[in-house]
């Protein structure tokens, strides 16, 4: 399958080390064709400006070629897969941004003939999150994790029903000891050699 | 609580809050009560401009002095620092009012990391923030937004209990479907803000 990776994150910690390598190298050995968006290393802008959101609901949404760029992987994406550590239980500013400039009509989803919005990310067969939380899992889950709701529900309802999430964490990640952290690797690592 | 300049305007002249303007104060006489409202829309001819002024006015008639903070008009980096105006404003806000328009079902990125930046502060940035309210617009349906799972509504929900007073209470007035809803629908709900807002203590 084609990957797509949407990665926000420091290269020396656990999220953008450990895991991004065990993603690539386990998509890589699976024979997937992998594509990395890393955002923290990108010229990629995620302030909406306001010249932009004139744009957005005209037939030619996109200006910036960065954009365009990203728009053209997501498209031909059939495993989406989203990298980063939650804050304020969601996703850094640049995955929400990307989100935002990115899956603009005519890329994401277009409007029927009733002017109703239908999905067009319909090639995308999977949607994976892979996140690192502050706090535990019985506290991330009272507090409704938006990250992953925005991801798993609010990017399906542009994808289909027909696609398949999954959604793995890293609970209490500044205090998880080296076994912890190994034991999510493997769990990183096995299910994606699933696909 | 700050004593305000004796020459500051009074309420009932500066309702005109212009939605445009550098991020200002409106109302405002000795021993008004603080509100702040943070705008997050790059465009001053939006609806979501419009939501902002029917929430100053509404803010202003119950007798608040309210502070706008004007993110993009401010040009936040989301990477940090926030700046210092924002903070002393925050210290002193009793009403917090945020107005943005809802997008991929939550705030929009300059928003997000606006948030994010606060929280990551030590201790409680806005301590006397009693009452928390969105006013916000979706392009989907209520009924979209709930099968999105209103991932907006969570952040809030959990910036206040970080940021704000231990028992603040939360307000969330939404508009949906706005890229359908004619003009009635838009004004009514321009007044039905300034209304509950209006009625904020």
């Amino acid at each position: 399958m084609r990957a797509l990776i949407v990665f926000h994150g420091n290269r020396e910690s656990v999220i953008g080390g450990e895991v991004m390598n065990a993603v690539t190298s386990t998509l890589d050995r699976n024979g997937h064709h992998v594509d990395v968006i890393d955002l923290l290393d990108s010229s990629f802008e995620p302030v909406m400006t306001s010249a932009e959101r004139r744009a957005y609901m005209t037939s030619d949404p996109i200006s910036d070629p960065v954009v365009q760029h990203y728009a053209e992987l997501v498209s031909q994406a059939e495993l989406l897969i989203f990298v980063y550590r939650s804050r304020l239980t969601t996703m850094p500013p640049s995955i929400k941004g990307w989100l935002e400039k990115v899956l603009v009509p005519g890329v994401a989803f277009h409007f029927d003939a009733q002017g109703k919005v239908r999905p067009s990310l319909t090639q995308v067969r999977r949607i994976v999150g892979i996140t690192a939380y502050n706090d535990g899992w019985f506290t991330v889950r009272r507090q409704f994790d938006a990250g992953r709701r925005t991801i798993t529900r609010a990017l399906r309802l542009n994808t289909g029903w027909r696609t398949r999430t999954q959604w793995i964490g890293l609970y209490n990640s500044l205090s998880a000891t080296s076994e912890q952290r190994a034991a999510f690797l493997s769990r990183v690592e096995h299910q994606l050699e699933q696909l | 609580m700050s004593s305000p300049d004796a020459d500051q305007p009074t309420a009932s002249e500066s309702v005109d809050d212009g939605a445009g303007g550098r991020s200002h104060r409106a109302g405002g006489s000795a021993g008004l009560s603080q509100a702040v409202v943070v705008y997050a829309h790059p465009c001053y001819d939006s609806f979501a401009a419009s939501m902002r002024v029917a929430a100053v006015a509404g803010l202003v008639r119950a007798g608040h002095e309210v502070t706008v903070l004007d993110l993009h008009r401010d040009g936040i980096d989301i990477t940090g620092p926030i700046p210092e105006d924002h903070l002393d404003a925050l210290a002193t806000a009793e009403v917090f009012v945020l107005v943005y328009p809802t997008w991929w079902g939550g705030q929009p990125a300059i928003l997000t990391g606006w948030l994010g930046l606060i929280v990551d502060l030590p201790g409680r940035v806005l301590p006397r923030a009693r009452r928390v309210v969105a006013v916000t617009s979706h392009g989907s349906s209520k009924l979209v937004n709930a099968l999105g799972g209103r991932p907006g509504y969570h952040v809030l929900r959990r910036f206040t209990a970080i940021a704000c007073a231990p028992r603040a209470t939360r307000d969330f007035i939404g508009f949906y479907e706005i890229d359908t809803a004619g003009a009635a629908a838009r004004t009514a709900f321009l007044d039905r803000v300034t209304e509950r807002l209006s009625a904020t203590r």
